[in-house]
């Protein structure tokens, strides 16, 4: 008992003094940007912006961990279902950077094709155990209603919940300032899909109030409702890499910017047709273009170069191009 | 590529099994509750116009109609009595010595405060606390103002010399029998926990009789461990000797020699089997550490009337407990059929129908409907099997018919406030076995001056006036009597206390405590 209780205290403590890191840190950055002129206005953001993953990592796991402790100890079985679900968001983040490691490894005589896939492989695994843990969720939130069980809810699981939310507004209201200022929409578009995260807090919060108030069935249903939408998250992820196993044609932006490359290439006559898959990390390109009959080899040469830094500069990504002149 | 990254993924997963786990087992476990006294309420007139007015009332059933018109023999009133007597009992204090009438010290207890202070058997006391007392009821009137954890100066006089001892004073042993168990067991010692019979234990250990006695517990390193004996063999014969109850086998053991070869024929898994056992001499009992429950107990749930939570590490080595025990840990014995069967506070059930109760959890799947079951219970040092009958069944199942048993046994009690001889009717034949009504088949007499008792069987040519005479009884303690018995004992100045329930240590427990209340004209 002794050393569960110096785990919670080094969490609650943990909890804090990141918050108030935050906060101070934030409202000091703000401070001297006001202060400052132009020129150093713009260092000041780049600090903030290159802080915000190092933030959302450590925010992320500390919410996990705070979640789960004040779940289990305040015996909220929304909270320990909405640290699952935050956890299922951290696990996304590591298969992509296991996928990153993967993906790096050198073709090989067995795989000449490389290693991209396993990837995808990877995160159906996961998201596979996953759906198992949510079905045992929402089957256990079930059985919890069905059968009546009264479970007395602490107001430290209420806390828990308080935290986690409030920890995921500032980590959010950081992420979109910095995104605007360094003008970086991705990162803006990534901060709004985490704070998509706080709906499920947000529901168990209620659960936690209705708990309280008596409702001792809103806890579960709570978490039956994250229950779902960890099942919907897991769905989502496992479709999206069993279609790229799939080897499917990325969205049709990427083939128009691409086709619309082409078209300034010189020396190119047509384009034949051109097909994308996704590696992992990589995105590979099959173009087949014609060129005149008299072409030499020496200028088709400097045609799919050309093609190749062409297509490589709209894509902000890594690329793997594959080019083949047809003469007409 | 190191391969250390893969510990990311991995991890996690576990993080969120060990999640998933928690969040199924949050509801699994009963909530602390504050648990509600049931009050007993006086019930309406219909109830009782059944029960004829006056003194006797032979009808009453104390399971089934906790309710009583007003009255004489109001056992109503000795149930709130023994729910009181339940703290008061356990917080009594321990001396641990045997008075003679004049102040001698006939001999220190083992291990008891006394003994440990330094007191010997010859002693004679002279002062007590810093009182000077020259009756044996001063002390124990002192005692009743003291709490366990006290200490006294005792000042007695030894070979013609003064001498002073600081005893520290204990809790009280709850049970008679575990301090004659101590005393008993000294001189030869076998090492095995050993219980009589009754229908439950039959049924649940698949026996074909009750005859013999049931080893409840082997003590690791004893005699019997090494010899091969286990907890639920039956030993049937010792050397022999048919084995009736655990007295008699006690009496065998402490009677053969040390060193000395016996041969035990026990029936284990529906066969005999004859195993020789080298008796040996118990080793130093260990320095117990005072029986004190922890301050505060969460309460975890309840079972057929009594409070249970798990018991935890820090509780159990408080209690002076092996390392590693686990089990359930009785916070309080409140009302039937737990206070029926023995159950008290600080018992550790550890098995039920030998299905390991560790935990909680474990603790709800073995009392899964269950109508009737033998709980392995450590108390003490010692392992018990408690049988908690089918509702609406004694725990012998039918009534049997106890050989008589004539011999006096000593035993020790911790305390004397009153003296007298105390008859008590009980179901079966010995001190654990609960009180019966007047017809019941054996009757246990009671010497709290000697602070020993016998079983006596009843028999036609041996009718109860003639054994009140005999035994010149002062008292009788028993469930219900029949309005002519009253009338006989009363004209004969014995005092009845009549409506008891429990065993007839508890009995006596609450009759020394002037806790019950008899019958008047």
């Amino acid at each position: 008992m002794f050393i569960i209780k110096v785990i919670g205290f080094g969490i609650i403590a943990s909890t804090l003094a990141f918050t108030a890191f935050l906060l101070t840190g934030i409202s000091r950055l703000e401070r001297e940007r006001i202060s400052s002129n132009d020129e150093d206005r713009k260092k000041i953001c780049k600090k903030c912006a290159d802080s915000v993953g190092m933030v959302n990592v450590i925010g992320n796991i500390l919410m996990i961990l705070i979640k789960a402790y004040m779940g289990i100890v305040g015996r909220s079985k929304g909270l320990v279902a909405d640290a699952i679900h935050s956890g299922a968001d951290l696990l996304a983040t590591i298969v992509m950077i296991v996928g990153l490691n993967i993906s790096d490894k050198k073709t090989d005589k067995v795989y000449p094709y490389g290693y991209g896939k396993a990837e995808y492989i990877v995160s159906i695994f996961i998201y596979l155990s996953l759906l198992f843990i949510a079905a045992y969720i929402i089957y256990e939130g079930f059985i919890c209603i069905i059968k009546g069980h009264v479970v007395e809810i602490c107001w430290a699981a209420f806390w828990g919940a308080f935290f986690s939310i409030f920890i995921n507004e500032l980590m959010f209201r950081q992420s979109v300032c910095a995104g605007n200022k360094i003008n970086s929409p991705s990162m803006v578009a990534k901060a709004w899909e985490s704070r998509s995260d706080v709906y499920a807090s947000i529901a168990v919060l209620i659960g936690i109030f209705g708990a309280k108030m008596g409702f001792h069935f809103m806890d579960p249903l709570a978490a039956i409702v994250v229950g779902i939408i960890i099942i919907k998250m897991c769905i989502e992820e496992m479709w999206a890499a069993s279609l790229n196993l799939m080897d499917k044609a990325p969205e049709e932006s990427i083939m128009e910017d691409v086709n619309n490359a082409l078209t300034k290439v010189e020396n190119i006559i047509g384009i034949n047709k051109i097909f994308a898959r996704e590696i992992g990390q990589y995105m590979e390109f099959e173009i087949d273009v014609n060129v005149s009959s008299d072409t030499s080899v020496e200028n088709g040469e400097s045609i799919k170069k050309n093609i190749k830094d062409i297509v490589s500069n709209v894509l902000s990504r890594k690329t793997i191009i594959k080019v083949r002149l047809y003469a007409v | 590529m190191n391969k250390m990254i893969w510990f990311a993924p991995i991890s996690v997963v576990l993080f969120l099994i060990f999640l998933a786990v928690m969040y199924g087992w949050i509801d699994e476990i009963e909530p602390v509750k504050v648990q509600e006294k049931e009050i007993v309420e006086a019930k309406p007139a219909n109830n009782v116009q059944t029960f004829p007015a006056g003194i006797g009332n032979n009808n009453i059933q104390l399971i089934n109609n906790p309710t009583f018109p007003a009255g004489i023999g109001n056992s109503q009133i000795q149930l709130i009595n023994q729910n009181q007597t339940q703290t008061q009992v356990e917080t009594a204090t321990y001396l641990g010595l045997n008075l003679s009438e004049n102040l001698y010290v006939q001999s220190a207890i083992p291990s008891s405060p006394a003994e440990k202070a330094g007191i010997k058997s010859g002693d004679l006391i002279f002062s007590f606390d810093h009182k000077n007392i020259t009756t044996r009821e001063q002390i124990s009137t002192i005692l009743q103002t003291k709490k366990p954890g006290d200490t006294v100066k005792v000042v007695v006089s030894r070979d013609k010399t003064k001498k002073s001892f600081q005893v520290t004073l204990e809790q009280s042993f709850h049970n008679i029998k575990q301090i004659a168990a101590i005393q008993s067991n000294r001189p030869n010692w076998m090492g095995a926990d050993i219980q009589d019979i009754d229908s439950v234990m039959k049924a649940q250990f698949n026996l074909p009789d009750k005859q013999g006695v049931i080893i409840s517990y082997v003590s690791p390193n004893s005699p019997a461990e090494k010899s091969g004996l286990s907890s639920g063999d039956v030993i049937r014969r010792f050397s022999g000797t048919r084995i009736r109850d655990v007295k008699q086998l006690q009496k065998l053991i402490i009677d053969s020699p040390a060193g000395n070869q016996i041969q035990l024929t026990i029936f284990r898994g529906g066969e005999y089997q004859t195993i020789p056992v080298v008796l040996g001499q118990q080793p130093q009992i260990a320095d117990k550490p005072p029986l004190l429950g922890p301050a505060d107990l969460a309460i975890e749930g309840s079972w057929i009337g009594m409070d249970i939570t798990e018991l935890s590490p820090e509780t159990a080595t408080g209690m002076g407990l092996p390392s590693g025990t686990q089990g359930i840990l009785v916070s309080d014995v409140e009302s039937p059929p737990a206070t029926m069967v023995g159950f008290q506070t600080n018992d550790i059930i550890v098995a039920i129908n030998g299905i390991s109760t560790p935990d909680m959890k474990q603790f709800a799947k073995a009392t899964e409907n269950q109508s009737n079951a033998v709980v392995d219970i450590i108390r003490g040092n010692r392992h018990f099997f408690i049988t908690v009958p089918t509702p609406g069944f004694t725990q012998q199942g039918t009534k049997i018919n106890t050989p008589m048993d004539n011999k006096m046994k000593q035993v020790a009690s911790n305390s004397s406030i009153k003296k007298s001889v105390v008859a008590i009717f009980t179901e079966g034949a010995n001190v654990n076995s609960q009180v019966g009504g007047d017809m019941a088949n054996s009757l246990i007499i009671a010497d709290l001056d000697k602070n020993s008792y016998t079983v006596v069987g009843a028999s036609p040519d041996n009718s109860i006036t003639q054994i009140m005479d005999k035994y010149n009884i002062d008292a009788v303690i028993c469930g219900n009597i029949s309005k002519q018995r009253t009338a006989a004992l009363l004209a004969s100045n014995i005092s009845i206390y009549s409506g008891v329930t429990g065993t007839v240590l508890q009995a006596i427990a609450l009759f020394e405590a002037n806790l019950l209340v008899s019958m008047k004209y």
